[in-house]
């Protein structure tokens, strides 16, 4: 097909061929040749002037000429006339196109007027890529419909994410302050641990001072008892002796009496006797005298023997109390010294115990610092973390609007 | 016995002291004696606890008069020894109390010892008449 821009440049009607030019075939043969290289620039309103030439094969030349010369500028009228047609057709189909996709209704079928074959190849693709156009906005509005729900999914999540990241921060942070503390309390603990350790020392030391103490408590208490039996013994040989003495008093009392009451009718009788019985009433009297101060003295014993019996029953008594007291004190020093054997175990459990938790507390306290350490770089991270959760939150937020924004764009193209 | 003394036997029956003429008393018993002869309350009262008997001669034989302690005799002025006055004769009942022995410018009783025992022998037997109407 010739190129439409070599549709005819010049008005219509006809030329004549051109005189030749300097050093071209000259007369009749020229004419022919110069209409013959106009056609040859597509200039095929060019025709050879039969009438001027005198040779009739030369005229049968140029009416040849210009003969084919017509038939080539009809041909061209013709493809002219049917490329106008096609581009019509092209540009309907176009258009069409264009408006179904504006419009977005991809449910219907391009209607074209034209008929034209040269089209229907056209036609058959512009179908197609309307089905694959379709075909694309089907599974674009599926996709958007499940971007849509996935970025709300995701949306979601990374809200949920940000704030399980800020939470796990607040807490992280907390158990950070906590670590702190229980640093501080595994170093007061050291410390007392150490402190207990040292007083349990103490104690110990003192504690086995009581143990000896007591040892000679015991001691003591065992003395005591033989002191007490002893003393006991001797109160008792003590009271026997004093019994004896009793009964040797009442025997003097008694004879004290009797001489009393003998000096009694002695001086009666030397009273009746009158003045020869006044030197027996003076022997009498001085006899008498004597008994009395016999019966005082005896009295007097009586008195000390009954105090002799009531300080003996005393000390008898004490000395049993003592005995008891002995005993019991025996008994308590054996019973303490159990306690103390116990507290003295105790004690040495405590210290030991005392620097296990000391060395346990060391350990801890570093391990302590080693999770406060670790606490802050998690914190660390986990504050980036908490910045990425926002910047995703922000991204999925972005994205479901972008998602909603697609399935809105989306429906515009009606498929069904 | 010197000119213008007397002896007397003085005895304690109660809180009381008292003073009897030695010649009224044949002999001073032991605390042991048989209790039950002796005569224990009388008009002086009874004794606290008996340590001694005055024994008394009587119309019906010796009588034990138990006191509570005999003193011991006693030399004293006859001078000292008055007649209880007729007014308080009159006042007591008993009349074994003949006079006043005054010791130590204080007065103490002075018992007829034969008339204070017959006066409660009396009394006793009284009662035992009595005591057996009643019956």
């Amino acid at each position: 097909m010739p190129d439409r821009n070599a549709t005819p440049r010049r008005p219509a009607g006809r030329a004549r061929a051109a005189p030749p030019k300097e050093g071209a075939p000259r007369g009749e043969v020229g004419l022919i040749v110069e209409a013959l290289k106009a056609h040859g620039h597509g200039r095929y309103d060019v025709r050879v002037d039969v009438g001027a030439l005198r040779d009739p094969a030369m005229k049968e030349i140029g009416r040849g000429v210009n003969a084919a010369a017509e038939y080539a500028q009809a041909s061209m009228r013709e493809a002219m006339a049917r490329i106008q047609v096609v581009s019509q057709g092209v540009d309907e189909t176009i258009e069409a196109m264009v408006k179904l996709v504006v419009q977005g209704d991809l449910t219907g079928e391009l209607r074209l007027g034209v008929s034209d074959a040269a089209l229907a190849p056209l036609i058959a693709g512009v179908g197609q890529v309307m089905e694959t156009l379709k075909k694309f906005v089907t599974e674009i509005r599926e996709a958007a419909l499940q971007l849509s729900s996935s970025s709300a999914e995701v949306l979601a999540a990374a809200t949920q994410n940000e704030s399980s990241t800020s939470q796990q921060a607040s807490a992280i942070h907390e158990t950070t302050a906590t670590m702190e503390e229980l640093k501080g309390a595994s170093h007061q603990i050291a410390e007392n641990a150490q402190m207990v350790a040292g007083i349990a020392e103490q104690t110990l030391g003192a504690g086995k001072q009581g143990e000896g103490s007591i040892r000679a408590f015991m001691d003591s208490m065992e003395k005591v008892k033989r002191n007490a039996v002893e003393v006991d013994d001797a109160i008792s040989k003590l009271s026997r002796r004093v019994e004896r003495i009793g009964t040797v008093v009442e025997v003097i009392d008694e004879i004290a009496d009797r001489s009393d009451l003998l000096a009694l009718n002695a001086a009666l009788e030397g009273a009746k006797a009158g003045e020869a019985g006044r030197g027996f009433s003076i022997v009498a009297a001085e006899m008498r005298r004597l008994a009395e101060n016999v019966m005082e003295s005896t009295k007097e014993i009586k008195n000390l023997i009954t105090e002799i019996r009531e300080a003996t029953h005393a000390a008898k008594e004490a000395a049993d109390g003592n005995k008891r007291m002995a005993a019991e004190g025996e008994k308590l020093g054996g019973a303490a010294m159990g306690s103390v054997g116990g507290i003295l175990s105790g004690i040495q459990e405590t210290s030991d115990a005392a620097r296990v938790i000391h060395l346990a507390t060391q350990q801890q306290r570093t391990a302590t610092e080693q999770v406060v350490q670790s606490m802050s770089e998690i914190e660390e991270v986990t504050r980036q973390a908490q910045a990425g959760s926002r910047q995703a939150t922000g991204a999925a937020a972005e994205l479901t609007k972008l998602a909603e924004r697609l399935a809105e764009l989306v429906k515009r193209f009606r498929v069904d | 016995m010197s000119q213008g003394t007397a002896e007397i036997l003085m005895f304690q029956v109660g809180a009381r002291v008292y003073a009897a003429q030695v010649d009224d008393v044949r002999r001073i018993a032991p605390a042991d004696w048989d209790q039950a002869g002796a005569i224990a309350a009388t008009a002086l009262g009874r004794p606290f606890d008996a340590q001694r008997g005055i024994v008394v001669a009587c119309p019906g034989g010796d009588q034990i008069l138990a006191v509570d302690q005999v003193l011991g005799v006693r030399e004293v002025a006859e001078a000292d020894l008055r007649p209880l006055p007729p007014l308080a004769a009159q006042c007591l009942a008993s009349a074994a109390v003949t006079g006043l022995a005054i010791l130590d410018e204080a007065p103490t009783p002075l018992l007829d010892l034969a008339t204070l025992i017959q006066e409660e022998l009396r009394g006793r037997a009284a009662a035992t008449t009595q005591g057996r109407h009643r019956a």
